[in-house]
């Protein structure tokens, strides 16, 4: 009684892209989004062999955004994935407005960016948010409105433009 | 546009990914997926060699716990709650320390049987570690008690819903202390613990409508878990004690009730007449057939549908995994050979249900009785009184014999548009 295999394979192959850019944009780091990516893919394979969940990819996604948060509270961890080679993130191509919006998300505090990641390119509900980060809804939409607030803020800044900007840190 | 929405939609713009982009080196990814999944086993394994040298230390001592012997009857530790699922014909004693996760109409498990179920966990949180008890349709040629090798009914084997152990090792067989015979298989997944088929035959009301498949339904007590030997061996334990101790109830006792349609067992072949209403030129006759797979299908049929009396059917497929998911499926239909014109709303929806709400526009809602339930078809249905045309349904609701919700019709079920409404 193992897994389908070859459905697992299906999945892994339609999931394991769309979860290595929410882990870049999670991280800001390529090779911690590979790893978050491949850490996911794993554990919803033990899951799947036990009881396949009702929505394999969202549940791939909840481990992804869990483990994310369970590794930014290990300062250990942390710092080690700090003093990595950091990969330069390819923001989406030939669009220089969005290259400034992309660095000044990845510039957002980490929670602020997890939310803001999650309501706009996952299109969760600020309550499926809520649900996934584990936090009060009303901690999700004041996160939410302070990071837009941030954005808009920033996007007016110099230090944003694309021909100046220097990459920051993500965290 | 506010200036937030048009932040929102450009960071929305700024996060898409790239359609036409793969992931770089996303080839390679799967075989270093394999290498990781492999190392987690290899590191589960690891932790069990340690346990040999004890265990061999202690092997008089200890009962062999993957069987090659019958199972022994032990007393079982219970913590004073029984668990009945009547659709499963089986009634199962928590064990002391562990709790109910959850009891479902479907389990979806590694061979995507379905059936009737209940899960249990360890009330001390492990990883992944879990015990399933629950209802599926065994192929004959493993069936226990049955012949090793031999498949006295191969046209059960076709259906989706039968399981397969895996028989790479012979399988084990033995007979619980009631007499009723089981299988184990002796290789087992990596994460899995232990896993008994107890020969769990369902018994129809009649012979007539009795699916082949239903003497071949058999209780699966697995055991499975993420951690090391220690905790492997625990549930291996409990789960052994539930194979001896867990009880036959309603469909799984000859002539007992059938309680309710165990979804392992694959409807019968054929097509059943649900029930009937309506009158004149607007009656119907309600219907549900054997589609392909796992899927039946709902057939409302108008014998006084003109210009071609008898030929006016509507014919819906249904998903069971839709519909044990607390949904519901909705059909409408226009009588538009009436004068006036009204409408119908109708659907299938699982046997718990007996009453359904219908929220319309503008007055009370209609509370409309589910029928059927005495069909062999896993299904009973409903059919609402006729509906002045322009009538607005704006929800429909499915409610069990307490009156408690139990699925509910989705925003994309048209429902929106008043009833006889053109599609233009």
């Amino acid at each position: 009684m193992a897994v389908d295999d070859v459905e697992f394979r299906e999945f892994f192959a339609s999931q394991y892209a769309r979860l290595c850019w929410l882990g870049l944009l999670l991280t800001g780091d390529q090779a911690e989004a590979e790893e978050l990516a491949q850490e996911a893919l794993v554990r919803t394979w033990w899951r799947w062999a036990v009881h396949r969940p009702n929505d394999p990819a969202a549940y791939a996604r909840k481990v992804l955004v869990n483990r994310r948060r369970s590794l930014l509270r290990r300062a250990g961890v942390e710092s080690r994935f700090l003093a990595r080679t950091r990969m330069e993130p390819a923001p989406p191509p030939g669009d220089e407005q969005a290259m400034v919006l992309w660095q000044a998300v990845q510039g957002l505090p980490s929670r602020q960016r997890a939310v803001l990641v999650l309501r706009f390119h996952e299109d969760l509900t600020e309550a499926e948010v809520a649900r996934l980060l584990g936090l009060p809804l009303g901690t999700v939409k004041s996160l939410a409105h302070r990071g837009l607030a941030r954005l808009r803020e920033r996007l007016g800044s110099p230090d944003l433009d694309p021909t100046t900007a220097t990459r920051r840190e993500a965290r | 546009m506010t200036p937030d929405s048009r932040l929102e939609d450009r960071l929305r713009a700024a996060l898409r990914r790239p359609d036409s982009s793969s992931w770089p080196d996303e080839h390679g990814a799967f075989d270093q997926f394999l290498r990781r999944r492999a190392r987690r086993g290899r590191a589960l394994a690891a932790s069990g060699a340690l346990a040999v040298v004890v265990a061999l230390a202690l092997a008089a001592g200890i009962p062999r716990l993957l069987p090659s012997r019958p199972l022994v009857p032990t007393a079982p530790s219970l913590s004073g709650r029984t668990v009945p699922v009547p659709g499963g014909g089986f009634e199962v004693a928590v064990p002391a320390g562990w709790t109910d996760l959850f009891r479902s109409r479907r389990v979806i498990t590694p061979g995507s049987e379905t059936g009737n179920g209940i899960g249990l966990r360890p009330m001390r949180r492990a990883a992944d570690t879990f015990i399933f008890v629950h209802t599926a349709v065994l192929t004959p040629s493993q069936y226990p008690g049955a012949e090793p090798g031999r498949d006295p009914a191969p046209s059960v084997t076709a259906h989706r819903a039968t399981l397969r152990l895996d028989d790479h090792t012979p399988l084990g067989r033995g007979r619980r202390p009631d007499g009723r015979p089981y299988v184990w298989p002796t290789s087992l997944a990596s994460n899995e613990a232990v896993t008994y088929a107890i020969a769990w035959p369902y018994h129809c009301t009649s012979e007539q409508g009795c699916p082949a498949a239903a003497r071949w339904r058999v209780l699966l007590v697995r055991g499975v878990t993420a951690e090391g030997p220690a905790t492997r061996r625990r549930v291996q334990e409990v789960a052994r004690r539930l194979a001896d101790t867990v009880r036959p109830i309603t469909n799984a006792l000859p002539g007992g009730t059938l309680g309710s349609v165990d979804p392992a067992v694959p409807p019968v072949q054929g097509r059943w007449l649900l029930g009937t209403g309506g009158s004149g030129r607007g009656a119907w006759r309600a219907y549900v057939r054997q589609g392909s797979g796992s899927e039946d299908v709902f057939e409302l049929e108008f014998p006084g549908y003109k210009p071609r009396p008898g030929t006016g059917v509507h014919a819906e497929d249904v998903e069971p995994t839709y519909l044990f998911e607390g949904r519901l499926g909705v059909l409408r239909d226009c009588l538009s050979w009436l004068k006036p014109q009204v409408g119908l709303v109708s659907g299938v929806v699982p046997e718990n249900v007996t009453t359904l709400r219908i929220s319309i526009a503008g007055q009370s809602p209609l509370l409309v009785r589910a029928f059927g339930h005495d069909q062999p078809a896993r299904w009973a249905a409903f059919v609402s009184p006729p509906l002045a045309r322009g009538t607005r349904v704006t929800r429909v609701e499915a409610l069990d014999a307490a009156g408690r919700p139990v699925a509910e019709s989705e925003r994309d079920d048209n429902l929106s548009h008043p009833v006889c409404h053109v599609f233009r």
